[in-house]
């Protein structure tokens, strides 16, 4: 097992889990690349961008931490 | 009158209201929606936050957001150092399908001034990433310089720290910098509370101006959006029709010629 965080929040997945799988069990099963979109998320990998073509391809390790965004009302 | 051709050039990009708004605080979507409508703005500014991807509040914000039918200028809002607005840019930018980021490093939470060291350092690696980078920035005639030296072509300088609506804190820098750079397009970012600041600024010969709080927190902010939008319009059209210059002793409008009861001695 490893532990990661996502905005924060620590999540136990198993080893060799891809960033994929874990939004697979945040969003409700497995998404295309087009469903992601229109779900509204993207994502940083400790503190650096992972475009979404990327996400079955990135695997996750110990004590990474997934900064998961939305749009949002700003000034 | 305004002609079609004086439009706001924002990189390619151009809009013809002088008016661009952000899209916070208000009390209600609905509300922004109507706010936005009645500012006649074509660009918004919004960003990302987290969220739980079950939550819909957020959701419904960025579905008003769409329905406004406005260009999107995505923020950098909280950064506080060059490599996080990179990164939150970079993710704008395939969140929104945009590659226009306000940029926005704040180095200072007390009044929220921008960073400027950090700030042109984003600004620098986002022009080479093929960003189109409108910095948020300090009213410092070096920074706006090097900030154009790396490639940007619109700058944003405050009038007052951000929700202060303390207008144009400093008119002299502002007109220095509005001289120095004739040819580039200028926009006053955060502090203006009133229209009649909005003129001034528009007055001085500044491109745009880009506000959120003073129309959000107004008591209607949809008449409070109109009232912006004429001030800004009204601001403008004075610029281009040329300022009289002004003078230290009075001089008549009437013509003297013929004055009556002129006592003849």
């Amino acid at each position: 097992m490893i532990t990661i965080r996502i905005n924060d929040r620590p999540i136990n997945l198993t080893k060799n889990s891809t960033l994929s799988q874990v939004l697979e069990q945040l969003v409700n099963g497995p998404k295309t690349e087009p469903e992601l979109n229109q779900q509204g998320f993207v994502i940083a990998l400790n503190q650096n961008f992972v475009p979404r073509s990327q996400y079955p391809t990135t695997l996750l390790n110990d004590n990474d931490h997934i900064e998961l965004l939305s749009p949002m009302a700003g000034g | 009158m305004e002609t079609k051709q004086d439009l706001l050039k924002l990189y390619d990009c151009e809009l013809s209201s002088r008016l661009l708004v952000g899209t916070a605080l208000y009390p209600s979507p609905e509300i922004m929606n109507k706010a936005i409508s009645a500012s006649a703005s074509e660009m918004v500014t919004l960003s990302l936050r987290r969220q739980d991807p079950g939550n819909q509040q957020g959701q419904s914000i960025w579905q008003h957001i769409q329905q406004s039918n406005c260009a999107l200028l995505p923020n950098t809002a909280g950064c506080h150092s060059a490599q996080e607005a990179i990164t939150l840019a970079q993710m704008s930018r395939e969140m929104f399908n945009t590659d226009f980021i306000k940029l926005e490093v704040i180095g200072d939470d007390y009044n929220l001034q921008p960073d400027p060291f950090e700030t042109l350092k984003a600004a620098e690696i986002l022009i080479k990433m093929g960003f189109k980078v409108l910095p948020y920035c300090t009213d410092d005639l070096v920074l706006c310089q090097r900030l154009l030296e790396v490639g940007c072509e619109v700058l944003m300088p405050w009038g007052s720290p951000i929700g202060t609506g303390k207008g144009l804190m400093n008119p002299y820098n502002l007109q220095a910098i509005r001289t120095r750079f004739p040819s580039t397009s200028l926009i006053i970012d955060a502090g203006i509370g009133k229209p009649s600041q909005a003129m001034a600024a528009m007055e001085m010969g500044f491109d745009g101006i880009l506000l959120n709080t003073a129309i959000a927190k107004a008591h209607d902010p949809i008449i409070m959006a109109q009232a912006f939008s004429h001030a800004v319009q009204g601001g403008r059209q004075a610029y281009l029709a040329g300022l009289m210059e002004s003078r230290q002793t009075a001089s008549p409008s009437t013509p003297v010629l013929g004055t009556p009861f002129w006592q003849q001695i």
